[in-house]
């Protein structure tokens, strides 16, 4: 192990020349010259073969005698008074055991060349511009540190591959043109500066082997398309407080876990970031690690999580700022202990998945209650724990400013001050113990009827199921209660077989021993004479929608198409009634709209071109166009030539749930009736085909019980006290 | 020596710290504060216009 001293200023950096290279550090010192007579102050500790750089490292040859003040030279020239250095220069290159120090002022430029080794390099003084020569590399097995006027041009890769820990970095500042790679196994480096790394590509910092310590400080990748990645190797990345800032976007994968086997993280002390800063996409693949940071929202652009993986937290500083977005890849589940992230006024944070109907889930872990987050716009995410056996609460409060835009489960977009229970299996409730008598509110649903499967008594005497009819509704408020409450949850009606099979009768779903019941609808049916008929709604306080009637033909090769769902009834109004299904001669009958939700409108019948489409909920929005799921309520479109399809579940109870939407109807060419997704709503009916046989009707949905109350502070007993 | 120090911005929590070599003579307390100030407002440059 030795040193090497940069000496003479500008020069180059490369695996063969000494030039510049001295053991020891160049002495600087006040002398003037004429011809070779070098005048010295302070008597400088010159000797012989010393090379002596003026001012502006011209050579002024080597020391050739002297003593004292005064010196001759091998070269020398005219001079006036100034700082000028010496140093014993042609030492060996240095290797991987050397340290290099660059510590003479005040500005030269060293060109970078080949592949060069070095243990620590230290840049302690003067203006030193690091360039590229020709394909230039470093790798340095020990520190690295630099002083502020640094100028870092080079683009090489910096490959820290220390095998012991210990090791420092401190850029000070300066930006580094090039890349990090940390591949040393057992290796350790922590950060003593913010360091900012430039470079636009793939793995711009590559984490191989080794631990790397943010200590407290900011990594900042703020190339385009940069990317911090992981590599195969046993790595740990530390935080101790530390921000990972990643500036990639342009669908950049700023963190890139592309390696996750052997790869840690290490929390340490405080909270340690991933921040994504860019206004155009900007992905995280956390691929299944455990990731001991939040990752926070730090730009316009939206940042997306590409796998399922682990964090401490979601945040978004950039609602300050501006509106902005985060997405899940659909079928991914973020894991967290916490979510904060949060819009505000103005600045709404669009929280969605991938795929449009096609969810994605965000896992609270630790059994907390998310209480932080507001000025959301949520669609197709599975917010979780969510217990719909009524074992648990809500865990997931949206705040008050929230939107609830469809096709979510598990989150109340409501105030937290509210608690809440969704019963849609299981027979007994406990009544909690802030149960509040005087503020409470039970929603209770029927179970939708099944629709009617599909009839051909002969080829020319076809019949498409009718619609089963949605569930009935009745509504409770401020129930006194204390104990076990037993209830029942009334099942979906069953489907109507083939060949004209009558959809079941939706289950009663019943409340505190039957003290209060809705009735589930009746399922749809279908006769050879032909006729079809839409199950009716089930009853309580307001009553479900009737079932669509399905089509009916006498004419050879016809193909006929199920009708609509009706939609379950709910705090808002009666159930929407399916629509009618359509039969032409071109095997392509169009099956009825399901009927919207409580208060909503009934689906529109099928027409000779196209499905019907899904009656609106009780806003007068969440319709499926045809063959196009509902939402918030809203009926599923009817099929055009194909199975209808979904509606949504609805958004009438705390903007949460409700009566479901009703079913798309169902049409010949796949035959089969869809079922009910949203509770209470009616399943579609079956259609018929001449080539693809008939088909079943489809489920209706289950009933459901919706409790909501604003818990109890407790007895309180007031002390007055007089003076 | 080195002075740690950090600012919360809206694109997320900047750390750094200024390093002075052995022996070299500290800046003041007003030069210190804008050196803080130049590190975050070059920070917040590289995150917002990218290098590509």
């Amino acid at each position: 192990m030795a040193n090497r001293y940069w000496v003479g200023g500008t020069g180059t950096w490369n695996t063969s020349s000494t030039t510049n290279w001295s053991t020891a550090s160049g002495l600087s010192f006040t002398a003037s010259c004429t011809a070779t007579a070098l005048t010295t102050t302070g008597s400088p500790a010159l000797v012989a073969g010393m090379t002596v750089y003026s001012s502006t490292f011209v050579s002024l040859g080597t020391i050739v005698s002297g003593s004292g003040n005064n010196w001759v030279v091998s070269v020398g020239g005219t001079y006036g008074s100034q700082t000028m250095t010496a140093g014993t220069v042609g030492a060996s290159v240095p290797t991987a055991s050397d340290s290099v120090f660059f510590d003479s002022a005040p500005t030269y430029t060293v060109t970078c060349t080949g592949a060069l080794t070095c243990l620590d390099l230290t840049v302690s003084a003067g203006t030193v511009t690091f360039a590229n020569g020709t394909s230039p590399t470093f790798a340095i097995s020990g520190s690295m540190s630099l002083v502020a006027a640094t100028v870092w041009t080079t683009t090489a890769i910096i490959t820290f591959n220390a095998t012991t820990t210990g090791k420092t970095i401190a850029t000070n500042g300066v930006t580094i043109s090039g890349g990090f790679t940390f591949d040393g196994v057992g290796g350790g480096w922590s950060l003593s500066t913010a360091v900012t790394v430039s470079r636009s590509a793939a793995g711009a910092v590559t984490l191989t082997n080794g631990t790397l310590d943010l200590n407290g400080k900011t990594l900042t990748l703020s190339g385009g398309s940069s990317t911090f990645a992981t590599a195969a190797g046993t790595k740990d990345l530390t935080f101790n407080g530390g921000t990972l800032a990643l500036a990639g976007g342009s669908n950049s994968v700023i963190f890139n876990n592309a390696a996750p086997t052997g790869f840690t993280t290490t929390a340490g002390t405080g909270t340690g970031t991933i921040t994504g800063t860019a206004t155009t996409v900007h992905i995280i693949n956390g691929n299944t690690s455990t990731i001991n940071a939040v990752v926070n929202q730090g730009g316009s652009g939206q940042l997306r999580f590409s796998s399922s993986a682990t964090f401490l937290d979601i945040t978004n500083t950039y609602a300050a700022t501006g509106a902005t977005s985060i997405r899940l890849d659909s079928g991914v589940t973020t894991t967290v202990a916490g979510f904060t992230a949060a819009g505000a006024v103005g600045n709404v944070l669009t929280l969605s998945a991938s795929t449009a109907f096609s969810t994605a889930t965000i896992a609270l872990s630790g059994g907390g209650t998310v209480t932080t987050t507001d000025y959301l716009n949520v669609t197709d995410i599975n917010f979780t724990p969510f217990a719909t056996d009524g074992s648990a609460p809500y865990k997931w409060y949206s705040g008050v400013n929230s939107t609830n835009n469809g096709n979510n489960s598990g989150m109340l977009f409501a105030a937290s001050t509210l608690t809440a229970y969704l019963l849609a299996s299981g027979t007994s409730w406990t009544t909690p113990a802030n149960w509040n008598n005087s503020s409470n509110n039970i929603y209770i649903f029927g179970a939708g009827g099944g629709g009617g499967g599909g009839r051909s008594g002969s080829a020319t005497n076809k019949a498409g199921g009718g619609g089963g009819g949605g569930g009935g509704y009745t509504g409770l408020t401020n129930q006194t209660l204390s104990g076990a409450i037993t209830y029942a949850i009334g099942a979906g009606g069953t489907a109507g077989t083939t060949n004209g099979g009558t959809g079941g009768t939706g289950g009663t779903t019943s409340w505190n021993s039957g003290a209060s019941t809705a009735i589930g609808g009746t399922g749809g049916s279908t006769t050879a004479t032909p006729s079809s008929v839409g199950g009716a709604g089930g009853t309580g306080s307001q009553t479900g929608g009737a079932g669509g009637t399905g089509s009916t033909t006498t004419t050879s090769g016809s193909a006929v198409a199920g009708g609509g769902g009706g939609g379950s009834a709910g705090p808002n109004g009666t159930g929407g009634a399916g629509g009618i299904g359509f039969t032409n001669a071109a095997a392509q009958g169009n099956g009825g709209g399901g009927g919207g939700n409580g208060g909503g409108t009934a689906g529109g019948n099928a027409s000779t071109s196209a499905g019907g489409t899904g009656g609106n909920n009780s806003l007068s929005t969440g319709g499926g166009a045809a063959s196009t799921a509902g939402l918030l309520g809203g009926g599923g479109g009817g099929g055009t030539a194909a199975n209808g399809a979904n509606g949504g579940t609805g958004v009438d109870i705390s903007n949460t749930a409700g009566g479901g939407g009703g079913s798309g109807g169902g049409a010949a060419i796949s035959g089969a009736g869809r079922n009910a997704l949203g509770y209470g709503a009616g399943g579609s009916g079956g259609g018929s085909n001449t080539s693809t046989g008939n088909g079943v009707g489809g489920v209706g949905g289950t009933g459901m019980i919706f409790i909501s109350y604003t818990p109890s502070t407790g007895n309180s007993t007031n002390f007055f006290f007089w003076q | 020596m080195y002075i740690d120090f950090e600012f919360q911005t809206t694109y997320g929590k900047f750390s750094d710290a200024l390093w002075f070599p052995e022996g070299e003579e500290l800046p003041s307390d007003t030069e210190i504060e804008a050196m803080k100030q130049q590190r975050l407002n070059d920070w917040i440059a590289a995150i917002t216009t990218p290098q590509e």
